[in-house]
């Protein structure tokens, strides 16, 4: 039998191909599907008291929230590394998560703000700290798993902790990130205003 | 062409710079004193005008109203024996720069046009302070502006302090001010006692005319910084969140842009202690010329503290619309420890000013003199308020106009959002929306008739 496909029936090599894909991504994808299923259920839960352990789970939900969208890069980097990924589809693994928070963010601004200012908003200063913390925590994996393999000291993984961790401070965390949220709004102001 | 990484990176980063440098720029200009056009004497006896205005206070937040058990007010609540204290004060639109505006202008933010905290002031928008310089007094703004762009040169003021760091949110400590145009540091300052100091030293500088002073506080926003003597003071209270909040609902994306992400209820222990830390710096003011001096008290907008599980402002929701307003005026109020029930507004305030300094209100103006309800005079009064809500990138709020009765809130929002009914007095919390409720179908279209006709009225 050839190995092309006939009648919708999928070729032995691109099923092959599409598994080992899936094996590459499988990390990012996670991160990503457990992002989207925590931020639905607080969507659907938030505001619905049920009893006196309402405020515990959500704020559960909240915490847990930051799992994948701020630090799933210790795990992502290094399984995707370890599955054959270079580091440019790394990366784009460890930021995937921020990307659909991005995404899902704008979604949600667009039913209060017109579709361009929606999407400015995806650049938002929540999305550049978890950008910054991914990438620190992705040097941080990298370095233990380079540690653990090697026993050699990554200078480019300390080099991502530290420009990752400065990113986050100052977008999320030095006094609230007011000091790029207010220079974010005022880009805004220009742009639209 | 050859493009290299460090290219690219050398071109992104100046990209940023520039943008970031050109978005940091802070206005510097404007702020100047403007002297009265004219050498004109006040009349005999006129009343000095004290307004004291503070941020994100909500109405129930005073130790007098007995709604928070721990909370101390001292001052607030002695001034409100003294004078008197609205209980149904509301602003016009919940949010820092339109709430300024309407104070100096007593109009709707529809007509003043700073419709958001990224709407300037127009120059040449008149205010209380023109018709005041002109009838003969001396005026002075120190405090809080907000309102971006060039600093105003407001006519007929005579001192201009205020901050532009931070946007002009300004900081708790050490906050660079912009004294009549010229910036000026402030090391080892508390913000609220260096205003009130500055406030002071104005009063002080020998000028026999009567004063329209305003001080304008950042206190009580965020970061909610007390000073160092009461940071701590309520750490062990106990604190009663609503039920639909909880402690980590600051990094919802709806109430993280506010600054407070964190634990709800630090927050919250800060912002009292904030609170009593303001009180006391108006306690100085008020000590000082008590006699024939009006002090008005107020704030530009109220707080959610969990309601709706929003930590902000800007709805229409009682938490958010509903301000402290206390008067004390020893010469007009009759009965002095009243609580006023009717229906104010802050669009109300300037023409009260000049109602009580006696000077034509104009008619740009649109709000009332509730200077007759002061001093008890029988008056006919407003039954219902109208208020409005615009975008203000990046909150997610939607644009509103509400009503709001003494029994029913009403609200209508933009982009095709159903609308919300509240009956306020069985639900005071405003949790249980009764829009499809078909035994308030006749309130809600009466209701929705009223708001048409505010709408046309004021916008």
């Amino acid at each position: 039998m050839s190995a092309q496909s006939r009648g919708g029936i999928e070729s032995p090599a691109k099923s092959a191909h599409g598994s080992a894909t899936l094996h590459l991504i499988a990390p990012a994808l996670i991160s990503v599907a457990t992002f989207l299923v925590i931020d639905i259920a607080l969507a659907r839960f938030v505001g619905r008291p049920w009893g006196p352990a309402y405020p515990m789970s959500m704020d559960a939900l909240v915490l847990l929230r930051m799992g994948p969208l701020f630090f799933s890069g210790v795990i992502v980097w290094p399984a995707m590394r370890a599955r054959g990924a270079t580091r440019g589809q790394a990366l784009l693994g460890i930021w995937a998560t921020p990307i659909a928070f991005a995404i899902v963010s704008a979604w949600r601004a667009a039913d209060f703000f017109p579709p361009l200012q929606a999407m400015y908003y995806a650049t938002n200063p929540m999305v550049v700290g978890a950008l910054g913390a991914q990438l620190s925590a992705a040097g941080a994996g990298a370095l233990v798993w380079g540690m653990w393999r090697t026993r050699r000291w990554s200078w480019w993984a300390t080099v991502a902790i530290v420009i990752g961790t400065v990113t986050t401070v100052v977008a999320v965390l030095w006094d609230g990130g007011q000091h790029l949220f207010y220079p974010w709004v005022l880009v805004y102001a220009r742009i639209f205003g | 062409m050859d493009v290299t990484r460090r290219g690219l990176l050398a071109a992104g980063l100046g990209a940023g710079v520039a943008l970031g440098a050109s978005a940091c720029a802070s206005p510097s200009t404007g702020g100047r004193p403007i002297p009265a056009p004219a050498p004109v004497r006040a009349r005999a006896g006129a009343p000095n005008l004290l307004i004291v205005f503070s941020d994100d206070h909500r109405a129930d937040h005073l130790g007098v109203t007995g709604a928070v058990p721990f909370l101390q007010t001292p001052v607030l609540d002695s001034l409100a024996s003294d004078g008197v204290r609205f209980d149904n004060a509301y602003v016009t639109t919940a949010l820092c720069s339109p709430s300024r505006a309407t104070l100096l202008t007593g109009q709707y933010a529809s007509r003043h046009g700073v419709q958001n905290n990224l709407s300037a002031w127009t120059p040449g928008t008149p205010s209380f302070f023109d018709s005041l310089a002109a009838a003969g007094y001396r005026c002075a703004y120190i405090g809080k502006w907000h309102m971006p762009g060039d600093l105003p040169d407001l006519p007929g003021v005579e001192r201009f302090v205020t901050f532009t760091i931070e946007e002009g949110q300004g900081v708790y400590r050490d906050c660079p001010l912009i004294v009549d145009g010229v910036e000026t540091p402030r090391p080892g300052t508390y913000v609220s006692t260096d205003l009130t100091d500055l406030a002071l030293t104005w009063l002080d500088d020998g000028d026999d005319r009567p004063y329209c002073l305003v001080v304008a506080h950042k206190a009580v926003h965020h970061e909610f910084e007390p000073p160092d003597d009461l940071l701590g003071l309520y750490d062990d209270v106990e604190i009663d969140l609503p039920d639909e909040a909880f402690t980590y609902q600051t990094l919802l994306d709806r109430n993280v842009w506010e600054g407070t992400a964190g634990r709800l209820q630090t927050s919250y222990r800060r912002y009292c202690e904030t609170l009593l830390g303001l009180d006391r710096e108006i306690g100085r003011l008020a000590a000082r010329d008590a006699d024939n001096t009006v002090l008005i008290y107020t704030s530009d907008n109220g707080y959610s503290w969990g309601e709706h599980v929003l930590t902000g402002k800007r709805w229409a929701y009682d938490d958010n619309i509903k301000v402290p307003l206390i008067v004390r005026w020893p010469e007009g109020v009759v009965s002095p420890g009243t609580v006023i029930e009717e229906p104010v507004l802050n669009i109300d305030i300037a023409p009260t000013l000049l109602d009580i300094a006696e000077v034509p209100i104009p008619a740009t103006m649109q709000g009332r003199s509730f200077a007759p309800l002061l001093r008890g005079d029988g008056v006919d009064w407003r039954e219902d308020v109208f208020y409005e809500y615009f975008a203000d990138f990046p909150y997610q709020v939607p644009p509103s106009q509400a009503v709001r009765t003494d029994r029913w809130l009403y609200v209508e929002y933009d982009r095709g959002l159903p609308p919300e009914l509240y009956d306020t007095v069985s639900d005071p919390a405003q949790r249980a929306n009764l829009i499809e409720d078909p035994a308030h179908a006749v309130t809600r279209q009466e209701l929705s008739q009223r708001l048409a006709e505010l709408r046309r009225e004021f916008t």
